[in-house]
């Protein structure tokens, strides 16, 4: 019969992960010579038809016939056209599976473990520690009935193959786990416990899991078991979550790896995104064409310049909604601006008035604000300046609101917490380097017309203040800081060129890393899991924020003297944009470091700072030390609308004709 | 040009610029105190930071001719004293490229 021929033949395989058997079993000479196949062919294959049937053997354009089909039978049968699969595996001859994987996969999930180990380690292994075997003893009886259906498709005894690498033991521990929690669940103390001592521990492996798992024979009740072992049950996804992982270990021709067809595309498509030089949008792309933005939808030209500084301008930052736009500059002053119009809202002079008239006539090179920042639901704005101090003023009205100036140097940076009411300022003092402010005076004081000052509510120095002390050693000196967005950690770059890294709720430090050169900005992005960097000598990087390794660099960007910021942007902040002391604005592809443009922004000085629209990211702002703030956009957004362009361009199209 | 921060000298015993408190040098890096300026008293360092050295002039001091620059704090553009270019005496040949500070426009900084 043909069938026990072919039993023969497969005799051979291992269960080393090495395909299986290389010998061409059909004898219907098929010119195919990959010895993968494994005889699915329905001649191999006891569905009752027996008959040998011709098919077409050619490769589909390029591809392995075979394998396309199998795995456009598996997408059938994902998308849940079933009769579909039928008929295709019916007429093309192909299986998706040989029965020993089907009902190793139906073992697993109807919770038969016994059958399942021994369907995927062979008959030989099962019965090795076949004394092991509890309880079931149905499964004795059941494996001779096994045996003789195994004998038609040969992988009973060797069981399944397995991928290189596949680690035995792991699976089995895998498992023999889920029977030991299923038991568990099912309040079968006695069988759990059996199977914990005499299949569990003899693979000596994982003792820390053992004993948590023994531990869990402690629980009262099974709800109880599985918030402790965090199990959902037999009937949850549990099975399925225990057969993913074991079929991962199985050899790919046997039993496909899951979803593999949509595997493909998604990382088709993937590459296609890195690959795209503008892709400045999160939507998904069609599968229909391959994947290109146009450079006419990126911001790489001029939309506006605003002319308000009379001095170079050293800081730039959107608000959170992106409705307004704030800019600060040497001379002391911070304009707010309306993201629709750039029209000036606010004028702020407030480090103007602090100044006595004595020290304003020449003291001129004190001033200037280096930095600004909005709280989180934008209403206030900090602004920090060079004359010690810094101030917080609501935004509605242009009032202060808060301020401190018992700093005996610089202010350089600030950062708001979530709540919006309190904040950390960074000074290059050494007195008060690095300090917890809130908006709410602690006095409980009554009016709102009070200013709130000096409310420090913590500090941070190293080593900590000692007033008793005449002097006190030196202190870090902080150049920038930044809040994660979920507000737990602070992380400051210092003048000594370290990172330090708080956690704000205990408030103690975390982490310090140390860097080889002058760090002068520091971002959180992509939800807080990466930091972005501008170093001296051009050099612009990500770490990763919880262990400081380093992610991607960014070449281009000249630094050496000044302090030059950076920042994430673009749709799913794609772009790391930078400025440079050259003059010019540099955007990379954040994923890849690629370089995606170049832009001459401010001609004759450096680039001081680069905000991204957070909403609309089509359009970013550069500030520049030729005393301008530059907005860019699109090419698209700037070109007047034709008649039948549609709404969504005429939001930005009205400037053209300013 | 550009935002710049001062360099911040680590030590216990910092002079820094009497107006704005910049620092400018070390204590521990004093060469010679015996040197006299406009203003008294003046300091003679080999390393002095947060300055912005002015045009060379040629002078004729105490001890004899000299090519000097003014040297003014980066941040508030005070003077704070002069850097010897080049001295034309062999004597005098070991100031060349230090600096002079004069202790009237000082202050201790902590």
């Amino acid at each position: 019969m043909r069938q026990d021929h072919n039993h023969e033949h497969r005799t051979r395989p291992s269960t080393n992960g090495s395909s299986a058997n290389g010998s061409s079993p059909h004898t219907n000479g098929s010119s195919k010579s990959s010895g993968e196949t494994n005889g699915y062919h329905t001649n191999g294959h006891s569905n009752g038809e027996g008959a040998v049937r011709e098919h077409d053997d050619s490769p589909f354009f390029g591809h392995d016939r075979e394998e396309v089909t199998r795995i456009l039978l598996q997408s059938l049968s994902d998308l849940g056209y079933r009769n579909a699969a039928k008929q295709l595996s019916g007429e093309s001859g192909y299986e998706l599976e040989i029965p020993s994987v089907a009902s190793f996969r139906e073992a697993v999930l109807d919770g038969r473990w016994d059958e399942a180990e021994a369907l995927l380690f062979g008959a030989e292994t099962a019965e090795a520690d076949g004394g092991v075997l509890l309880g079931n003893g149905h499964t004795r009886s059941r494996r001779k009935s096994r045996a003789s259906f195994g004998s038609q498709n040969g992988y009973a005894r060797q069981g399944l193959p397995l991928a290189e690498g596949a680690d035995t033991t792991q699976m089995k521990f895998s498992l023999r786990q889920q029977k030991y929690l299923e038991m568990l669940d099912n309040r079968e103390l006695n069988s759990a416990l059996k199977v914990l001592r005499n299949e569990l521990t003899p693979l000596k492996r994982d003792i820390g899991r053992l004993h948590a798992l023994s531990s869990l024979m402690m629980c009262h009740s099974s709800d109880d078991l599985r918030m402790q072992a965090e199990w959902d049950g037999p009937e949850g996804d549990s099975r399925t979550l225990v057969l993913s992982e074991i079929s991962k270990s199985i050899s790919p021709s046997v039993m496909i790896p899951e979803h593999r067809l949509a595997m493909l595309l998604t990382a088709v498509q993937e590459e296609q995104i890195l690959n795209c030089r503008y892709h400045n949008t999160t939507a998904q792309p069609t599968l229909y064409t391959d994947h290109d933005c146009p450079a006419e939808d990126f911001p790489l030209q001029t939309l506006t310049e605003l002319r308000h500084h009379s001095d170079e301008v050293w800081y730039v930052e959107f608000s959170h909604d992106g409705s307004m736009l704030a800019t600060a500059g040497k001379d002391g002053l911070v304009c707010i601006y309306d993201t629709r119009t750039y029209a000036l809202r606010h004028e702020i002079r407030e480090h103007d008035r602090n100044l006595n008239s004595a020290s304003s006539a020449e003291g001129s090179n004190s001033k200037g604000v280096c930095y600004v920042v909005f709280s989180p639901d934008d209403q206030y704005l900090i602004s920090c300046a060079q004359n010690n101090e810094f101030v917080v003023i609501s935004v509605r009205d242009g009032r202060r609101v808060a301020h401190a100036d018992h700093f005996d140097y610089p202010v350089t940076t600030a950062a708001w917490l979530p709540d919006s009411q309190t904040f950390v300022i960074g000074t290059q003092g050494s007195r008060r380097p690095l300090g917890l402010y809130s908006l709410r005076s602690g006095a409980g004081t009554s009016s709102a017309s009070n200013v709130v000052k000096n409310n420090e509510i913590h500090s941070w120095r190293d080593p900590p203040w000692d007033a008793t002390q005449g002097s006190n050693p030196n202190s870090f000196r902080i150049t920038d800081c930044c809040v994660s967005p979920d507000g737990e950690r602070l992380v400051a770059t210092t003048i000594d060129n370290r990172i330090l890294s708080f956690d704000l709720r205990t408030r103690e430090k975390i982490g310090e890393w140390v860097m080889h050169d002058r760090l002068t900005s520091i971002n959180f992005g992509v939800d807080g899991t990466q930091l972005l960097l501008n170093m001296n000598e051009g050099q612009v990087f990500t770490l990763n924020a919880e262990t400081g390794e380093f992610i991607m660099r960014y070449e281009g960007a000249q630094q050496k003297e000044f302090v030059i910021r950076s920042c994430f942007g673009g749709a799913g902040e794609n772009f790391i944009l930078s400025g440079s002391e050259d003059s010019k604005v540099f955007i990379w592809r954040r994923q890849t470091g690629a370089l995606v443009a170049e832009l001459e922004a401010h001609a004759g000085g450096t680039v001081n700072a680069v905000a991204w629209h957070p909403t609309e990211h089509g359009v970013f702002a550069s500030a520049g030390d030729d005393r301008r703030v530059r907005i860019w956009a699109s090419a698209s957004a700037i070109r007047p609308p034709s008649a039948e362009a549609g709404a969504s361009r005429t939001s930005l199209g009205y400037y053209a004709s300013r | 040009m550009g935002l710049a921060y001062n360099i911040y000298l680590n030590s216990n015993k910092i002079y820094g610029c009497k107006t704005c408190k910049t620092h400018l040098a070390d204590h521990d890096d004093i060469i010679s105190r015996n040197f006299r300026g406009q203003h008294g008293k003046a300091f003679l360092f080999d390393k002095v930071v947060n300055i912005v050295a002015s045009d060379p002039s040629e002078r004729n001091m105490t001890t004899g001719r000299h090519v000097v620059r003014d040297i003014t704090c980066r941040q508030c553009k005070d003077t704070v004293g002069w850097k010897y270019d080049k001295a034309y005496e062999s004597t005098e040949k070991y100031k060349e490229g230090k600096f002079i500070l004069e202790a009237e426009l000082l202050c201790n900084v902590t």
